[in-house]
């Protein structure tokens, strides 16, 4: 058997029953002092299969609590051998997740994604030459540091707490800012005027998420 | 927007509605994006995976050190210090370095954000 996290709330935790979690399973709860974690009992010893399917539900799940209470979200995928085990982590993290469940109370995770519509030659595969490297490398990271200037500062500015990474898969800036459930229209439209005063910018902006970027303790 | 049944009630797809302002060109993307973060980003333990645990853990550091030489480098050339001749041989060595680490990483099966170390009010590394 393997538990099947998908999130941390304050204990007593809101009603699971009606909820339907990954591969049809239902969502249990389990209290341990001031914690409570929403988790499902898995038959064999593998985590669900990342299907759009499995994801989906995963996301369901987390939302439906997030609307009751603040939730610290697992990322898709989360499993412990047993209960006892999830028992033991909000035991043994007890502070710290109380700490967490403070930062996102009231808030949401909202997602920017920078991009800039000038296009920027790739530096070519086989460009052994060291100048030029190093010149495209200059270009990429002064690329961030506008955005970072441009998109990022503002935003935080209007947020509880941000955080930004280089995304993987294209463009040069991606930040998570947690912002006030009341406050996601008027976060969007500073994104939006971001965008409309600047033709160069290309910014996409999706929400409200649980707060996935937030739960690790800083 | 979408919806869903579930055990007998109408729920909304969460998926849906969540594009708050639209790209000019493209899909927008959430932090769903990153979903098996969780999993990727865990050292493996098992005796099978300790090979390539091992080589997340070194790796990262070593990346956590080119890139720092990277910017190093760069910055020493915006400050003037260095000659034609010494900006071609550190350029070389650093894109050496950027495809002997790419090389490694698909040795391991190992992506960029694999590779990730959060560096607190640094940012991300990746």
């Amino acid at each position: 058997m393997t538990v099947y996290v998908y999130g941390i709330t304050d204990a007593p935790p809101p009603p699971v029953d009606d909820l339907a979690g990954v591969e049809g399973t239902g969502v249990r709860t389990l209290v341990q002092g001031e914690l409570a974690a929403a988790f499902a009992s898995l038959p064999g010893p593998e985590p669900p299969a990342a299907t759009p399917d499995a994801l989906m539900a995963h996301e369901r799940v987390v939302e439906a609590l997030m609307r009751q209470r603040a939730v610290l979200p697992t990322r898709f995928g989360t499993t412990l051998p047993g209960e006892d085990d999830l028992a033991t982590v909000l035991e043994r993290r007890s502070a710290s997740l109380r700490d967490l469940l403070a930062l996102v109370r009231g808030c949401v995770e909202v997602s920017v994604r920078v991009r800039w519509e000038t296009a920027v030659d790739p530096p070519a595969a086989a460009d052994t030459d060291g100048r030029r490297y190093l010149e495209s490398r200059a270009r990429e990271l002064r690329e961030v540091e506008r955005a970072v200037d441009a998109v990022h500062h503002p935003l935080a500015r209007h947020a509880r707490a941000s955080t930004r990474s280089t995304p993987t898969e294209g463009g040069v800036l991606s930040a998570s800012y947690l912002v006030a459930a009341d406050d996601v229209r008027s976060f969007a439209e500073q994104v939006r005027r971001l965008q409309d005063a600047d033709a160069s910018l290309d910014l996409s902006c999706t929400g409200p998420w649980p707060p996935y970027s937030f739960v690790e303790p800083s | 927007m979408a919806s869903v049944l579930v055990r007998g009630a109408i729920v909304s797809d969460p998926l849906a509605d969540k594009v708050l302002v639209a790209p000019r060109s493209g899909r927008a993307s959430g932090p769903r994006a990153g979903a098996t973060d969780a999993l990727t980003r865990r050292i493996n333990a098992d005796p099978e995976g300790v090979e390539q645990g091992l080589a997340q853990l070194v790796l990262t550091i070593v990346e956590l050190l080119r890139q720092l030489m990277e910017r190093q480098a760069l910055h020493r050339i915006d400050a003037g210090g260095l000659d034609d001749a010494q900006i071609e041989r550190l350029g070389t060595t650093l894109y050496l370095l950027e495809q002997r680490m790419q090389e490694l990483k698909d040795a391991f099966g190992l992506e960029d954000k694999d590779l990730n170390l959060d560096l607190g009010p640094l940012g991300r590394l990746m």
